[in-house]
């Protein structure tokens, strides 16, 4: 069989006779270490997952090594080994690129097979063409009015009034219709394919990367149309009554619609789920000048500069995991992690292309996730693009939970969503004067507008007895007599049950009320920067306060969580104690948020500073202390 | 579903055009199943057998290959004894360009040049090499017990 698959067994022989000779020569073997290392890769230094060796307490933890990819720093590295290839082979980079995929990277097998075989031959058998012209100056997409031409995919053929837009490879003369070639190119990624070849059944070319950028570029723009004409769309049909001329022009939008939706359809992945709230990207508006006078002309073409370099990031992440040719590139980089390591994954958040490498553990007992999730330990994570996530169940992170305690809760959760639906309500009358409160931001700390009196969400009392480390109602007095009956013992389980829920649910609403109230604010945030002089450099540590924010809050969450599930009988004073202070002071922050107007951000930077550092330190302290808890024997984790 | 034009004219075309030997018939019911015949080529132990063989269309079709399985037994280094076929144009080698006739007639062929070395049937393929005349005489007997 004369595969052109990337993981073709003709491929696999050249990796098995390559491993024979390494393992009798060892010189070979050293510079297989050196190819391996992909010495033009910036090093991307390990990383390790939380916490560090040791607890404070001493415990010994254990940490799983990982190497988060990004799929562009591949991209780099490789298109860095193609061009010095091409300045050995002089066969233009389009070539020496295929040449190293089938070769799978291995540039000296390439080499060795380059010098011994005959060019024709080596050429025919790796899919490239003797003649090759390269791909530039002409288009290789045309509009076919012929009408005796027959795509051999779909069957379809121009008419007199609809020409039908083809495609073809630079170096064969086999034309399909586009639509049918960008389906033929989805199908080919789907199946991890790096080398994929003319459709045409004979033909046998490997399809070159810039003839996929045509493609993949023109695919790209019809989807962008398509999305486009559908906008407008709705805006016109918004505006009522239609004249007749509108009518008219509606019914030829129908039909183009019609025509480009296939297109649409066949772009836009999966991927669009919505659920990317949690990370949204901070965009960075290019810098406004309201009077470009007195600006000296040095300033402006940095401005101009920085403004070409976001518009191609905004790009870049438009695009990212969502065009053929972006993820023919994850389909690389994911075929670069299988050589590099034995376990990869890519990263669970919605249109994220990133992957991440596990390398092992640093520790002497745990070899495998299996044994390290057995310790309630947690495989946090974060990809290059800032998400964390656990790389043992890919939920997004949560930690201090272990994975199974987070699996049980979540499906305790939902069986008892019945049950708890009551909590959720988002409005309570003031404990003193009765008049109802919405609670619109994270904050717990309420305050009423009828009678000023400031009391807490959680337990309705007096906020004043929360202004110090009693901070009473996080703690669940447990009830440790003996249940009597089987009715009090499950009327005792649901009483608890209820309490961490509820305190759970509180973190959960206030997470997405703090990252709501965050975003209408992060939209003011760019409105002062276009205005004033504010760098966005300037304003990073705000930035940096609301994710220690959200996160804190996260983990407050999942701590909660933890609770339900520890030996009623357990000592837990301790974890409580610092699940209050946490709590706390991110109740601190979280006000500090509410209260500071957009042009006062500036002035409260110390503020903001001082307490987020104090939060993220309660917080290290909360994962090492459960982990310490638990490792002692202090705390069991129980229940079913 | 409706069934796209593609499908719609290759079946047109294999009742206008039909490929000698060979016979591809869609279901009434479902017109992406097809009933096929394949005659036995000359001069091969499949001479005078009439095989026949279930072809279906996946919904990805013709971007993914099509489904084809020998409903007759058959004596094949590379058919197994459920009627599977080990051919490269039906698994990796598929081009959305090939068709219908172009994979019917690729199995007329494997039956012309059994291919040993690529075997899906294990024992018969160790027969067909070691002991090629009696591979063949089970061939040939094969052919008239099950093929008629
Ligand atoms: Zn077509
Ligand atoms: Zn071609
Ligand atoms: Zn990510
Ligand atoms: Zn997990
Ligand atoms: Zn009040
Ligand atoms: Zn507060
Ligand atoms: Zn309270």
């Amino acid at each position: 069989m004369s595969d052109v698959e990337g993981d073709d067994p003709e491929e696999e022989e050249y990796d098995e006779s390559f491993e024979d000779s390494y393992a009798e020569d060892s010189e070979f073997e050293y510079e297989d270490e050196e190819y391996l290392d992909e010495d033009n890769m910036e090093k991307v230094e390990v990383e390790y997952t939380y916490p560090t060796s040791e607890t404070k307490m001493g415990t010994l933890t254990h940490r799983m090594k990982y190497e988060p990819v990004d799929v562009e720093d591949v991209q780099r590295s490789l298109e860095e080994k193609v061009k010095q290839l091409d300045t050995i082979l002089q066969i233009g980079t389009d070539e020496c690129r295929i040449l190293l995929m089938r070769y799978n990277w291995n540039d000296d097998k390439l080499l060795e097979d380059f010098t011994n075989e005959s060019l024709d031959k080596f050429f025919e058998g790796s899919g490239l063409s003797k003649n090759s012209k390269p791909v530039g100056g002409w288009d290789l997409i045309e509009q076919k009015t012929d009408e005796s031409f027959e795509c051999h995919i779909c069957f379809s053929s121009p008419s007199k009034d609809q020409p039908l837009a083809v495609f073809r490879l630079g170096n064969c003369d086999h034309p399909f219709c586009i639509r049918c070639y960008v389906k033929y190119i989805q199908e080919a990624n789907a199946n991890s394919r790096l080398l994929i070849p003319c459709p045409e059944a004979d033909c046998g070319l490997i399809i070159r990367l810039s003839e996929l950028q045509q493609l993949s570029d023109y695919g790209w723009k019809e989807r962008e149309r398509a999305r486009e004409e559908k906008r407008k769309e709705t805006e016109k049909q918004s505006r009522v009554p239609l004249t007749e001329e509108e009518i008219r022009q509606k019914y030829q939008r129908d039909q183009i619609e019609a025509e480009l939706s296939e297109f649409s359809d066949l772009e836009i992945g999966e991927g669009e789920t919505g659920e990317n709230e949690e990370e949204k990207k901070v965009k960075v508006e290019p810098k406004n000048k309201a009077d470009d006078t007195d600006e000296d002309p040095e300033a402006k073409l940095f401005n101009f500069q920085e403004r070409i370099l976001v518009q191609e990031r905004e790009e870049r992440e438009r695009r990212r995991n969502q065009t053929l040719l972006s993820k023919y590139w994850f389909n690389v980089a994911s075929k670069y992690c299988s050589k590099h390591c034995k376990s990869f994954k890519n990263c669970p958040f919605p249109d994220c292309d990133s992957l991440i490498m596990q390398q092992g553990f640093d520790s002497n007992v745990v070899a495998t996730l299996e044994e390290f999730t057995k310790r309630q330990l947690i495989p946090t994570v974060q990809c290059s693009h800032k998400h964390e996530f656990c790389y043992s169940c890919l939920k997004g992170d949560h930690s201090p939970c272990p994975c199974s305690i987070a699996e049980k809760w979540e499906k305790k959760c939902k069986d008892d969503t019945e049950t708890a639906h009551w909590i959720t309500a988002n409005t309570k009358d003031c404990p003193e004067c009765s008049m109802p409160i919405e609670k619109n931001g994270g904050c717990n700390h309420m305050q009423c507008r009828n009678c000023n009196y400031e009391f807490c969400w959680v337990c309705l009392k007096d906020w004043a007895c929360h202004n110090n480390s009693y901070f009473n109602c996080t703690k669940y007095v447990e009830d440790i007599g003996e249940a009597k009956t089987a009715q009090e013992k499950s009327r005792k389980s649901l009483e608890r049950y209820l309490f961490y829920f509820r305190l759970f649910d509180n973190q959960r609403s206030s997470l997405s009320k703090d990252r709501e109230l965050l975003e209408q604010f992060e939209g003011k945030i760019q409105e002062m920067q276009k205005k004033s002089s504010v760098s966005w450099i300037e304003t990073l540590f705000y930035r940096e306060s609301v994710d220690v924010l959200l996160q804190a809050r996260r983990e407050l969450m999942w701590s909660y969580a933890i609770m339900y599930y520890i030996d009623p009988k357990c000592p837990k004073q301790l974890v409580e104690g610092v699940q209050c202070t946490l709590s706390h002071q991110v109740e601190k922050l979280s006000r500090l948020f509410a209260d500071t107007e957009v042009n006062a951000v500036l002035q409260q930077k110390a503020k903001f500073l001082n307490y987020s550092n104090t939060v993220k330190k309660s917080r290290d302290l909360l994962r090492e202390t459960y982990l310490d808890c638990i490792a002692n024997g202090v705390v069991k984790l129980t229940r079913k | 579903m409706s069934l796209p034009k593609r499908i719609i004219r290759e079946t047109e075309r294999l009742i206008s055009d039909p490929v000698p030997g060979i016979t591809a018939v869609p279901h009434s019911d479902n017109l992406r199943y097809f009933d096929v015949t394949i005659q036995g080529p000359e001069s091969s132990p499949y001479e005078n057998g009439k095989f026949k063989l279930e072809l279906f269309l996946p919904d990805e079709y013709p971007m993914v290959a099509p489904k084809v399985r020998f409903l007759t037994k058959i004596y094949h280094p590379n058919i197994d004894r459920l009627g599977r076929i080990c051919l490269d144009v039906l698994k990796n080698n598929w081009s959305p360009a090939l068709q219908i006739r172009t994979i019917l007639l690729s199995i007329q062929a494997l039956l012309s040049s059994p291919n040993p070395d690529d075997p899906l049937a294990n024992e018969v393929a160790e027969e067909w090499k070691n002991n090629n005349v009696h591979a063949i005489a089970t061939a040939k007997e094969w052919t008239e017990k099950y093929a008629n």
